[in-house]
């Protein structure tokens, strides 16, 4: 069952006939599936999820958004496991004795849900296609750390070769892979999403695969993938998954324009699984304590600096700011406890995380004033900033207020920008205030929060933070003969930055989510993700 | 007749092109960048793959080449491609339905309940009936409708139960019941007052008095003569009012999640994906447009001494 | 809802207010007739009321000893009423009553930018195409149509969207950019009827100029029938700028407005109703009354509407 070609048919029977179609799939995105949707009886059984838009406004590899869909629609070479330990999935071995060369042997008998193996090549047609800077696909960027990138990728003109050198097919089953530096944490970014393999059938044509993929997980989505302008997609357990495969046979997911209209959803009974963020998390845990699950999630909310702007460079002003801020009254009170105050860049559920890395993350008004008084006092107005969403305008909504108080900045004002023009004008240096905002963990390894808050070639360094000791120290940590060495090193490159205060970490946020009665064995991954092949349909 | 069916649409055409003009004028000064709005807020967008958007786009181009271009392809009926490589067309496709049945079935309800309550107002003018309708509406006016809505959804949908406030799995009419029952609150306090004042107008007319005089019944009088004569103003209400109930269901496909057209210009406006917001603006314009066409048309077969030229 | 978001609805209603020659009984009687009926009396106080609110909201925000919207303390965050806060508290832990009165001042303030930027702009442009006629009625009639006809909400986002600063003078711009045609079309036709008056062609046989024709004559004579719906116009964009601060376009806190209060409620509406019920109860009032007040307005000046 494909959608009908587009162009060819009028445009009153392409609508029926898509509405047929997807009626047939028990999806009624066009509005006419009556009885059709969550409660359709399927051995096995089924449910619906609600999801935000971009978890599959993409469907390939170098495209998707990193979520709980994307794992189930691909496994990678490895998998970080519920205790935040890497472990392989496809791959049998993920080897290196200098940290930059890696050798990569995979497992047998893996196969695509289409029925073609799942073979080196497959990984390396996946990456090579993900780098190649004309087929544009968002995440790219990942692969600049792979010899060859650069090729793919110059500054002008059309790239000479479509292939990353770096990467080697030796065989069926193995695949050799050379960085441009050393990185002890690769086989944690193998996990990503990115690094999925896709089969030789999405080359015939991307784009209908970007909407209807291949992939070799333990769902396979279902004809006819997303339909233009859809709102939900259809995923179907693949029998033929080697791993452990997916417990309920049928899973409906639909997109949300908020999280806050998915969580009124479930209350009204129109999906099963819901994410409930904000109020609605304190919401969720006085009306549906026994369906609602939560875990820490491995990230960071902070309010970070402009450092190129001449007010904050004393160190004195940024310690002053961050000591000002009440984080016990925030998490209390405004969260309803549903945060961690954070005391460094990562909370304890990532490796290397939960230390007291900060020394100026306590509430201390007296001191703030006294520091901020011997920097030179404060002058003029105040802008703070930070990215459109609900929960984070409260939260800063109270900071305002808090430093009203506290510093006694009584010109104080906040702004709010789309993400898509908070990081451009923070990287090109045009935000004229400090900035509140969220960093999740790229995998759970504190390594991850401190190449991608302070790394000198991150593009998430938005507060434009640059330290020799910092780089000197994440170097040692990428060149460590293991992860956990590695770790180490990355924690005390954190300790250095965070004694310059560039940023002033706030709290952890801890993710939920509802689920319908009927379903048991929710569990959320580091980021909060729900892991569907893991739910239980009673 | 025919020339003045003619003459209208020809006068159509300037204000369609100035309407995309503007709306294109909007899209395009909006800040931020498409490049980076198209790679996502934490990804890192390489020279390379910036350039290769740009031209796939033909965002290097000066505005009004861009401009030129986008018409060149609509004159063709070619929407063009939204950020996510989908032909707006296929967009728009997929999500008028459920647009064009919310916006109608609140048409309805605003045609059948303000024209009933205001004929009813106007036959007991002055009395208890009058001023509920007359206040009832006024507090109607008052409350944003948006509210409303929500409340709507909070009680009707999830305290009570009683209806789905959510999607469209309950299919038509069930799943956009309540969203046009909220919709409609926009139309109905208008639609009854006019409905009143026009009829109580025409009450005292000499052609009521005529017609009373040849020995009509009261009920006949009131529907042949006075209802027809006080709707030429209704329908023209009525008419502007569904042209804009397309637009209007922007906060109302939000909230109750019906994937229309409403809904996706949203999204779009907040991705920034300039194509789909001119696409669907465009759309909604001709929509308006014609409907006024219609509207202007049928005033012609209602009043007989209206003559079309 | 009226105007912004609807212009043509309150337009049709009063076509036949403008079609004709604009009505104008003795002032001074009408006026004096008008204030005896609660009608008129009620909403126009309410709007007095409101309007003084707004200039000095501190003389409102104290009654209960908490008159400083900015003096917060999370500890009460979303508490029902107290002792001094009759409202209870917001999230932030601000006095709700306080935040209310002064929320005033910015809806009032866009409520009446707005709609003076209209009436200039009707003026101006509708006596222009009335009174001329031909290329320049031509040209303003075209362009009166490509904004009648544009989906308003969504152009209204796109246009603050551009703007990065959403302050009340930007949202007034663009509430006002999409507004002005209802008032512009009554003005023109107004003009229009006037202009063939036996009184202005014995003006202007007379020698008159244009502008002083204009001035004198067209314009004082076409204004009632605009002033009548300007009040309600008021009415609309308060609830536009509601709507567009609902949708996160509009203005942001700590700016303190009916609309803010109303989209940070959002999510609190279940467990703290009144977050949600106060500013809207306040909201509605300051519409129903600018709304009354027209409505009121309209059938004194236009009897054929009573």
């Amino acid at each position: 069952m494909t959608p009908p070609p587009r162009g060819r048919v009028s445009r009153r029977t392409g609508v029926v006939a898509l509405c047929a179609a997807a009626a047939l799939a028990a999806v009624s995105a066009c509005g006419a599936g009556g009885s059709e949707g969550t409660g359709t009886k399927v051995p096995g059984g089924s449910y619906s999820i609600g999801v935000p838009n971009w978890y599959i406004a993409h469907l390939t590899p170098g495209k998707a958004g990193f979520s709980g869909v994307a794992d189930a629609i691909w496994t990678p070479l490895t998998q970080v496991g519920r205790d935040g330990k890497v472990v392989n999935a496809v791959a049998q071995s993920v080897q290196s004795t200098d940290q930059r060369h890696w050798t990569i042997t995979l497992k047998s008998g893996w196969k695509f849900q289409n029925g073609e193996p799942v073979t080196a090549q497959s990984f390396a047609d996946s990456w090579n296609a993900a780098a190649y800077a004309p087929n544009t696909m968002s995440n790219g960027y990942l692969f600049s750390n792979i010899d060859g990138y650069a090729a793919l990728n110059p500054a002008s003109g059309k790239p000479a070769t479509d292939k990353l050198s770096g990467v080697q097919v030796v065989g069926t089953d193995t695949l050799k892979v050379t960085l441009v530096k050393p990185l002890s944490m690769f086989p944690y970014v193998l996990a990503g999403t990115a690094f999925a393999p896709m089969p030789k059938a999405a080359f015939k044509d991307l784009a209908a695969y970007d909407r209807l993929p291949i992939g070799n997980g333990p769902y396979q989505v279902a004809a006819p993938g997303l339909a233009p302008g859809g709102q939900q997609i259809t995923l179907k357990r693949f029998d033929g998954y080697p791993g452990a495969k997916g417990k309920a046979a049928q899973i409906t997911v639909k997109t949300y324009q908020t999280d806050a209209t998915a969580f009124t959803s479930f209350r009204s009974g129109a999906v099963d699984i819901a994410t409930a963020s904000g109020n609605d998390l304190s919401t969720a845990s006085r009306m549906y304590a026994s369906q609602l699950v939560t875990s820490p999630t491995a990230a960071v909310v902070y309010l970070g600096f402009p450092l190129w702007d001449k007010r904050f460079t004393d160190v004195r002003v940024r310690q002053a700011f961050s000591l000002a801020v009440d984080r016990k009254a925030i998490v209390t009170s405004l969260l309803q406890g549903h945060a961690q105050t954070a005391t460094g860049i990562a909370p304890d559920v990532i490796a290397g995380g939960g230390g007291t890395d900060c020394a100026d993350c306590s509430y201390d008004p007296a001191k703030a004033r006294q520091l901020l008084a011997a920097a030179g006092g404060w002058n003029g107005s105040l802008t703070l900033w930070t990215k459109q969403d609900p929960d984070m305008q409260t939260v800063l909504e109270a900071i305002v207020n808090q430093l009203r108080t506290n510093l006694g900045i009584t010109s104080i004002s906040l702004k709010v920008q789309p993400t898509d023009q908070i990081y451009p004008d923070l990287l090109a240096h045009k935000t004229t205030g400090p900035f509140l905002l969220y960093m999740g963990a790229a995998f759970p390894n504190i390594y991850s929060q401190a190449d991608q808050l302070f790394g000198s070639a991150s593009g998430t360094n938005v507060t434009g933070y640059k330290s020799a000791g910092f780089d000197a120290l994440m170097g040692q940590a990428a060149a460590a003969t293991s992860t956990t060495s590695g770790m180490q090193f990355a924690q005390q490159a954190g300790r250095t930055a965070m004694a310059d205060l560039p940023l002033a970490p706030l709290y952890y946020p801890v993710s939920g989510a509802v689920h319908a009665k009927k379903l048991s064995g929710l569990q959320l991954g580091y980021l909060g993700d729900v892991d569907l092949s893991s739910i239980t349909v009673r | 007749m025919g020339s003045y069916l003619l003459r209208r649409v020809l006068l159509m055409v300037p204000v369609l092109l100035g309407t995309t003009f503007v709306i294109y004028a909007a899209v395009y000064a909006l800040p931020g960048d498409p490049v980076q709005a198209l790679a996502g807020p934490d990804h890192m967008v390489t020279p390379a793959a910036a350039a290769a958007i740009k031209a796939h786009y033909h965002l290097g181009d000066p505005f009004l080449v861009q401009y030129w271009h986008y018409l060149v392809g609509l004159l063709h009926g070619d929407f063009g491609i939204d950020l996510n490589n989908t032909p707006v067309s296929a967009v728009i496709e997929a999500s008028w339905p459920v647009t064009v049945k919310l916006a109608l079935m609140t048409w309805v309800i605003e045609a059948v309940v303000g024209v009933a309550l205001g004929f009813l107002a106007a036959l007991r003018a002055g009395r208890a009936t009058d001023i509920a309708v007359l206040g009832g509406s006024s507090l109607i006016l008052g409350v944003p409708y948006f509210i409303t809505a929500y409340v709507a959804q909070v009680f009707l949908g999830v305290k009570l139960g009683w209806f789905p406030v959510s999607g469209t799995d309950d299919g038509w009419p069930l799943s956009y019941l309540v969203p046009a029952l909220c919709l409609a609150l926009l139309g109905v306090p208008e639609i009854s007052r006019l409905t009143r004042a026009s009829i109580l107008e025409n009450l005292g007319a000499d052609f009521v008095d005529t017609a009373t005089a040849k020995g009509l019944s009261r009920a006949r009088v009131l529907v042949r003569h006075v209802l027809r004569t006080s709707l030429i103003p209704v329908v023209s209400m009525l008419g502007t009012n569904l042209g804009y109930l397309l637009s209007g269901t922007i906060l109302i496909e939000g909230i109750f999640n019906l994937p229309g057209l409403g809904y996706q210009v949203f999204q779009s406006v907040q991705q920034h994906d300039g194509p789909t917001v001119v696409g669907i603006s465009t759309l909604l314009v001709l929509v308006f447009l014609l409907v006024n066409l219609v509207v202007d048309l049928l005033y012609g077969v209602l009043d007989p001494r209206i003559r079309l030229d | 809802m009226t105007s912004a978001l609807q212009p043509t609805a309150p337009a049709a209603a009063a076509e036949p207010a403008a079609a004709g020659p604009a009505a104008r009984p003795g002032e001074p009687g009408t006026l004096r007739r008008l204030l005896r009926r609660p009608r008129f009396f009620l909403p126009l106080g309410v709007v007095v009321l409101l309007c003084a609110m707004a200039a000095v909201p501190s003389a409102f925000a104290g009654w209960f000893g908490h008159g400083d919207p900015h003096q917060c303390s999370l500890e009460h965050s979303g508490q029902g009423p107290a002792p001094g806060h009759p409202f209870g508290f917001d999230v932030q832990g601000c006095d709700l009553y306080s935040n209310v009165v002064h929320g005033a001042r910015d809806s009032i303030s866009i409520g009446l930018l707005t709609t003076a930027l209209t009436l200039v702009v009707a003026v101006v442009l509708g006596s222009l195409a009335g009174y001329f006629g031909g290329v320049a009625d031509m040209l303003i009639s075209r362009l009166m149509d490509v904004f009648f006809g544009f989906p308003m909400l969504v152009g209204m986002i796109v246009v603050l969207e551009t703007f990065s600063v959403h302050s009340i003078l930007s949202v007034s711009l663009v509430l006002a950019l999409f507004s002005w045609p209802v008032l512009t079309r009554i003005m023109r036709s107004s003009v229009l009827a006037t202009r063939g008056l036996d009184y202005v062609t014995a003006a202007r046989e007379l020698g008159a100029g244009p502008v002083r024709i204009l001035l004198r004559h067209a314009i004082p004579n076409a204004i009632m029938p605009v002033a009548v719906l300007t009040s309600i116009n008021i009415g609309g964009v308060i609830t536009a700028e509601a709507s567009l601060t609902f949708l996160g376009v509009g203005l942001t806190a700590p700016a303190i407005s009916w609309g803010v209060q109303l989209n940070s409620a959002q999510q609190y509406f279940t467990t703290h109703p009144g977050l949600l019920l106060f500013p809207a109860l306040f909201l509605s009032l300051a519409v129903l009354s600018f709304v009354l007040l027209g409505d009121c307005l309209r059938d004194a000046f236009d009897p054929r509407l009573r």
